[in-house]
């Protein structure tokens, strides 16, 4: 995952190795985490996400929202994505 | 991948029945997942060097190395109503026909979750599913033969890491035909082959005209673009 962030996220890109139908709501999820204030906790990271997964009635294979969040904690923390 | 798009296209337009087709990538290439990044999965100057295409596919999951000689490729695109509604489930149905095609040839195989086919405790098969305009397209590979370190090489391991240790590693994980007899590649296909089709009616056809044009289109306009190629 890339993030650019100072107070809020300015740039996210999540890429990895799992499956979502469709595939093209991912730049959805993307827009969605952006302006979101980079000290947003986990939880806040995956209500945005499911909210976007529910409007689109997305399937998720191989991964789940929360893990999305996990990772997307962890690159606004400055840690290892 | 652009045949596989333009076959999905005929399917969701009512214009091709469900289609199974089996082939192979000339050149080899390097295919990544619909989410994955070019530049972090692919040593693309080792892949010139050898002549060895990427592209991403329309389908999730990890990137893959696909060898001309040392695998056997297998897309089926069917309407959502010919298969299982659920994704597991309609990757227990399709993988279920390529441990079938393995049976054929003495090789006792089983579906493992999330996307993987498992022999003698060791994957043979990677498979990878999309489902659109009400079609799902399932693709996967079937491993014949496997050149790890040509693998490894145009991933982005690193050529100072391949180590023989890491090729044991990778050997201990995966297997492919070639380990359980002396199977022929055309062997193979036919076994394949009639994995897919037992229980079924089918005829054994060709690509439409349109299809193939689509196909082209596809291949110039979007597959063959750094636009596709280098989106994430």
């Amino acid at each position: 995952m890339e993030v650019d962030f100072s107070d809020k996220v300015d740039f996210i890109k999540i890429t990895g190795d799992f499956f979502m139908h469709p595939e093209t709501v991912i730049d959805d999820i993307e827009k969605s985490l952006l302006s979101m204030s980079a000290s947003s906790n986990e939880n806040e990271i995956k209500d945005r996400i499911d909210r976007v997964l529910n409007q689109n009635n997305v399937t998720l294979y191989g991964v789940t929202s929360a893990d999305i969040a996990r990772v997307a904690k962890t690159a606004l923390s400055g840690g290892q994505q | 991948m652009g045949i596989d798009e333009a076959v999905a296209e005929s399917v969701s337009k009512g214009r091709a029945p469900p289609t199974i087709r089996f082939w192979r990538w000339k050149p080899s290439a390097v295919s990544i997942g619909y989410f994955q990044s070019m530049n972090d999965e692919i040593d693309l100057n080792k892949c010139k060097e050898l002549r060895v295409d990427a592209v991403r596919r329309i389908t999730g999951g990890g990137a893959v190395y696909h060898d001309y000689e040392g695998e056997i490729t297998y897309s089926v695109i069917a309407s959502e109503e010919n298969l299982p509604k659920g994704i597991t489930e309609s990757y227990v149905e399709i993988c279920g026909w390529i441990v079938k095609g393995l049976s054929h040839l003495g090789i006792q195989s089983e579906f493992k979750p999330v996307n993987d086919i498992i022999a003698n405790g060791k994957k043979i098969s990677g498979n990878a599913q999309t489902r659109r305009f009400g079609v799902v397209l399932q693709h996967g590979t079937i491993l014949y033969d496997l050149d790890v370190r040509k693998m490894f090489s145009v991933l982005k391991v690193g050529a100072d890491k391949i180590s023989d240790k890491m090729i044991q590693a990778v050997e201990e994980r995966v297997t492919r035909v070639k380990n359980f007899g002396v199977y022929s590649r055309d062997d193979t296909y036919r076994a394949l082959l009639k994995g897919f089709t037992e229980g079924k009616k089918f005829d054994m056809g060709a690509l439409t005209e349109r299809e193939i044009a689509r196909a082209k289109e596809l291949a110039e306009t979007k597959y063959s673009t750094e636009q596709w190629n280098f989106m994430r």
